[in-house]
């Protein structure tokens, strides 16, 4: 049974409106005018029970609104949902108890109190047994390495250790659908890779459904295999990140490592372009690349310098998704 | 345990973690009482004589009554809220099995319990230093009182749960709040008791479900109403309380339609 069925699903906001200036507020104060916004335009979806699928979108684009729609926060303007074969919006407490909702800036842990605290009163509002409580925890202490964190208030936590320890919060009642929003915002290196490989893990391990959306392409492609990009509320891409990626930069680079720097003429001759000592690039199309590398490892030592090294590289996914958010569009619909 | 039970702990243990907080608490709540006590004890200094129909030693309790009541009823979390609405937090509250009024009012009971622990120890504090004349209730008005000051409780909280609900519709209803917390405080009798007022307001005051909050538990306690009188108010009280409760749900019913989960 599919996770998530979003059908033509709308969300419009009723947004104040003024024009600057005194006399604008002074008319404002008397007759309130709204601007109708709408945020998402008639998405329709589908994702499968154990998926991980990268929701992205430049700001505004209506990825959290899309969020919190599935989550049950934001009622639809119109269409049909249904998560986890619920309907969000009637909050029942087997759906509650079966997802959660990961908000990179905000926080459902007490303050001023030791996580351990926010930890035992989830375990509580989600009626967890004393065993299964236990064993989740472990589980999270050793998967999350926050075993140090737990007797510490989060007002006294690292902004990386307070993502964990609310991932911890989040995850303790080991939800069956996980909609993350921005999980690695303001994190470090070191810590973006930990929150990804504990994903990777708590996916492999429950089969749980991840949908997240981020700005960090690494984020997706370490996590994803599939991505829904949004743009202005409407889907303009649903599919595998390897095809959109193959789609849209048809040319694979192939790197040589040259024994010595070959000449200008040598580079053009072979169609190469140097970067630096001893190193040249070319770019040819994936059916070719073949051709080309072994065409180049011909004339290696002959009309080349000795070949020493060659790699083919695909172009980074962030790379090919910052073109299509540049376009604004996508040229072809995979 | 209960998860409201344990909700209601959590936030015992966030309080005992605001110690500051606590002691600007007592502050106010002291500068309070002992204007209230010099104003009434020096408007009764002939002890012979009452005022508006209060003994001094009925007057002096209602005073410091009035502080345990200030603790008891007249604190409620539920205008919180309107934060929480305004910025989004509300979002954490609704993704949770739990019964969002339900969770609201263990945070206020636990909240009660601090300020009625600090406040009772006050005025006995209080009391023993300046030998307050007190006026002590039969067993069954004390009971009676006891029965009312619950329901107060229970109306406090649901009157401040549909008032937080306009921060659904408004991002500025903290000074409408702010406004009205005042005008229920004076229209509860929580500043002084209503008979100080002209007879037509206070009888219009009396229509509305505010003096039931602490003017009506303190005067059945102070033994002022007839047995009949008695009855007429809890049932009216009672009728408050059930239907703050109707129209709190049926408000923040519409207006999680309206949420729009701000921030995030």
């Amino acid at each position: 049974m599919p996770a998530i069925i979003a059908d033509a699903l709308r969300k419009t906001f009723k947004i104040p409106k003024r024009k600057p200036g005194l006399r604008a507020a002074i008319a404002s104060f008397f007759h309130k005018e709204t601007l109708a916004i709408e945020a998402v335009k008639g998405i329709t979806l589908s994702i499968q029970d154990s998926e991980v699928v990268g929701f992205l979108g430049p700001n505004g684009a209506g990825k959290t609104t899309t969020l919190k729609m599935l989550s049950g926060l934001l009622y639809p303007t119109s269409g049909t949902l249904r998560t986890l074969g619920y309907v969000a919006t009637d909050r029942d407490k087997d759906f509650l108890k079966s997802i959660t909702l990961v908000m990179g800036n905000r926080s459902q842990l007490w303050w001023e109190i030791p996580v351990a605290d926010s930890l035992l009163l989830n375990k509580e509002i989600y009626e967890l047994s004393d065993s299964r409580y236990q064993e989740n925890l472990d589980e999270l202490v050793t998967l999350l390495e926050i075993g140090d964190v737990l007797a510490m208030a989060p007002k006294k936590l690292s902004l990386g250790q307070r993502m964990k320890a609310e991932l911890a919060a989040a995850l303790l009642h080991r939800p069956r659908l996980l909609l993350l929003d921005e999980p690695t915002l303001g994190l470090d290196v070191v810590m973006q890779n930990k929150i990804r490989k504990f994903l990777t893990d708590y996916n492999r391990r429950h089969g749980a459904t991840i949908l997240l959306t981020s700005h960090n392409m690494q984020d997706l492609t370490e996590l994803c295999k599939r991505v829904i990009i949004i743009d202005h509320g409407s889907l303009i891409y649903d599919g595998l990140l390897k095809s959109l990626i193959e789609s849209y930069a048809p040319q694979k680079r192939i790197r040589i490592d040259f024994a010595q720097a070959p000449t200008l003429a040598q580079c053009q001759g072979a169609g190469l372009t140097a970067t630096r000592d001893g190193e040249a690039f070319v770019n040819a199309p994936r059916a070719q690349v073949p051709d080309v590398t072994s065409s180049l490892l011909g004339r290696s030592g002959k009309d080349l310098p000795a070949i020493i090294d060659i790699s083919i590289d695909e172009p980074s996914a962030e790379d090919v998704i910052r073109t299509i958010f540049a376009q604004g569009n996508l040229r072809t619909r995979p | 345990m209960n998860k409201y039970a344990h909700v209601f702990l959590t936030s015992l243990k966030q309080q005992l973690e605001r110690r500051a907080s606590w002691i600007m608490e007592r502050v106010r709540s002291l500068t309070l009482i002992l204007s209230l006590y010099f104003l009434w004890n020096s408007l009764l200094s002939d002890p012979t004589k009452g005022f508006l129909g209060y003994s001094h030693s009925q007057m002096m309790t209602y005073v410091l009554g009035l502080a345990l009541l200030r603790a008891l009823v007249i604190t409620s979390r539920a205008f919180e809220l309107t934060w929480e609405i305004a910025q989004g937090r509300l979002s954490h509250l609704l993704m949770r099995p739990m019964d969002l009024f339900a969770y609201q009012l263990s945070l206020d009971l636990s909240d009660k319990a601090v300020r009625v622990a600090s406040a009772a120890l006050e005025v006995a504090v209080l009391a023993y230093i300046f030998d307050a004349p007190l006026f002590v209730a039969h067993p069954a008005s004390a009971l009676l009182a006891g029965v009312s000051v619950t329901l107060s409780v229970l109306l406090y909280f649901f009157i401040g749960l549909c008032m937080a609900s306009s921060g659904f519709w408004s991002s500025e209803s903290v000074g409408f709040l702010w406004a009205a917390g005042l005008l229920i405080e004076f229209a509860s009798g929580a500043f002084f008791p209503l008979d100080v007022l002209p007879d037509t307001l206070a009888h219009a005051l009396r229509l509305l479900p505010f003096p039931y909050l602490v003017y009506f538990p303190l005067n059945v306690y102070l033994e002022r109403f007839s047995d009949a009188e008695i009855a007429q108010g809890l049932i009216l009280q009672s009728f408050w309380v059930v239907g703050c409760w109707l129209a709190a749900r049926w408000i923040w019913r519409i207006g999680i339609k309206s949420y729009q989960a701000e921030g995030g």
